[in-house]
């Protein structure tokens, strides 16, 4: 490719042309903008700035172990009066169904700022030890290790809800430093680690959820770089974890899917401004019933809630895992959010909804905030 | 935080600063704006894009900056607006308002010849093109970007520069008017 000169030549002219053309405002400008959104117009939106869909499997698979209906994910207590999402019926449905969500990837509270015990990973240059979480990340002179998903569920049968987390290591450096993550659970209330599910070669966590028989589904890149998806799921068993289940989605079977929200009018209430976004996600490939990675992203901590899952952490990001529609058919994920009482409305807000679901099929959507 | 490693081994040790930032607005900014003017064909769409990626950026920075490559990251925001309804949104208002950039020169035959070529090409291989030659980016590199193999990368290159040579090789008087 490089050998040719004439394209070479070409990119090189086009570049200098656009050096010597290109009149950016400037980081400052950019720096005003942004602020200027945080205090006013997107100040709600500070807390959900952003949808990210990302995919995370295809039909077959999750139709053969991940419920369909009913499934309450880790709702932290079961409550009878749960609401569960209807069960998609094999025949023509015309209308968007409401999603069912199985789980909030969202680190939960008492594990965003926690001291936790971490094992060594299998690259040079990461922390571990006894680390001391802030705000999701542990940064040191040495690298820094990020959470990058959390489920919360009973994984050693004993009652009682253990968290199990995905660590990614950023030991630093420019350029394309590989990562490397692992998964690991921890119990009880001081957080002691249980153990380590043995992914092995973990780059990147597509998906995580505990289910309600304890087992944890784990969604993940595939370690050789091909396009796909492999799901596994594990099984405590008294002193560790065992692999007693995977699928192995090749790229070509991952749906595309594309994504629309509609917010209703921003209302001020005693507690703070709040609104309710109604997401759309619409699957345009030939499979079905894929596991969506729905994560919202705001630059201030918020309450959103969603529907079927108690999520009402104050932070500013929540990772969901929903069941994507049919092929041809399209679910909806509702949104409540909330700021601090104090805040500022949020008139005239934008909100970007965007999916992805290989990178290559992305999909995205911007929504404008009314008083 | 820098963005460099030192020879002394320094890493992702603390948080971005605005310092850092402004960094790297002022290296990679403009190589962003070439990449996607070549992939949108549009010069002042192209300087929007990275300017908001910028603007989204600014407030995740200091976590974003603990990335294994931050820009990176930045380059995947604006590349994802390029292919998003902002794009064709902002492209929309643009048209609405004819506020087309006085300042810019017009364009040389060689230049305009380039944007329709890649125009013409399907999206993949105007992206795998554009990251290979303007980026910078390996095979790797766009692959894991693209999330797909190496070799899925080759053939949207292979494709992609007979595209080009194809369309540059032709008569100029086709599609050049300047």
């Amino acid at each position: 490719m490089r050998e040719s000169d004439e394209l070479v030549s070409a990119f090189t002219e086009l570049e200098a042309f656009v050096r010597g053309t290109s009149r950016l405002p400037g980081l400052a400008a950019a720096q005003s903008e942004a602020a200027r959104r945080r205090r006013g117009r997107i100040a709600v939106w500070s807390a959900a700035a952003a949808v990210v869909l990302v995919l995370g499997g295809a039909a077959t698979v999750v139709a053969g172990w991940l419920p369909r209906s009913g499934m309450t994910g880790l709702e932290p207590s079961p409550s009878p009066s749960v609401t569960t999402a209807p069960t998609p019926s094999p025949s023509v449905t015309t209308g968007p169904v409401p999603a069912t969500v199985l789980a909030d990837m969202t680190p939960p509270e008492q594990l965003r700022n926690a001291t936790i015990d971490v094992p060594a990973f299998d690259l040079a240059g990461c922390p571990s030890g006894r680390l001391e979480f802030r705000d999701e990340a542990f940064v040191s002179s040495v690298g820094a290790v990020l959470m990058d998903a959390a489920a919360v569920g009973d994984v050693d049968a004993d009652g009682t809800e253990d968290i199990v987390v995905a660590l990614r290591c950023a030991p630093g450096g420019s350029g394309h430093v590989p990562s490397s993550v692992q998964v690991l659970a921890y119990s009880g209330p001081g957080l002691a680690l249980l153990g380590s599910v043995p992914t092995g070669g973990l780059t990147r966590v597509a998906s995580l959820l505990v289910r309600p028989d304890g087992d944890v589904e784990l969604g993940m890149a595939r370690a050789d770089g091909v396009q796909g998806i492999v799901f596994d799921r594990y099984r405590w068993g008294g002193s560790g974890f065992e692999r007693i289940d995977g699928v192995d989605v090749p790229g070509d079977a991952l749906p595309v899917v594309a994504v629309s929200a509609e917010p209703t009018a921003v209302q001020l209430v005693p507690g703070g401004p709040s609104t309710t976004i109604v997401v759309t996600v619409r699957n345009e490939g030939p499979d079905s019933d894929l596991p969506l990675q729905l994560t919202v992203v705001g630059t201030e901590p918020a309450t959103v809630e969603v529907e079927g899952l108690a999520s009402p952490a104050v932070q500013s990001r929540h990772d969901l895992v929903i069941v994507a529609p049919e092929a041809g058919q399209a679910v909806t994920v509702t949104l409540r959010v909330a700021l601090p009482a104090g805040a500022t409305l949020p008139v005239g807000s934008s909100v970007l909804v965007a999916a992805y679901p290989t990178d290559v099929n992305t999909s995205s959507f911007t929504v404008a905030l009314q008083a | 935080m820098s963005l460099t490693q030192p020879s002394g081994g320094r890493r992702h040790a603390q948080r971005g600063t605005n310092a850092d930032l402004d960094e790297v607005y002022e290296a990679h900014s403009t190589r962003l704006v070439a990449q996607l003017y070549a992939y949108t064909g549009d010069l002042a769409l192209a300087e929007d894009l990275v300017q908001e990626a910028f603007v989204r950026v600014v407030p995740r920075w200091s976590k974003i900056s603990t990335y294994d490559d931050p820009i990176g990251w930045i380059r995947r925001v604006a590349w994802n607006l390029a292919t998003s309804d902002w794009r064709r949104a902002r492209r929309a208002r643009r048209l609405a308002s004819a506020t087309r950039e006085e300042h810019m020169p017009g364009p040389s035959p060689d230049r305009v010849m380039l944007v329709q070529a890649l125009a013409a090409l399907p999206p993949v291989q105007r992206r795998a093109v554009v990251m290979f030659y303007l980026a910078d980016m390996s095979l790797a590199d766009i692959a894991e970007l693209e999330r797909v193999s190496e070799n899925t990368i080759k053939q949207r290159l292979h494709r992609g520069r007979a595209g080009l040579a194809a369309a540059l090789s032709e008569p100029r008087s086709e599609v050049g008017h300047a």
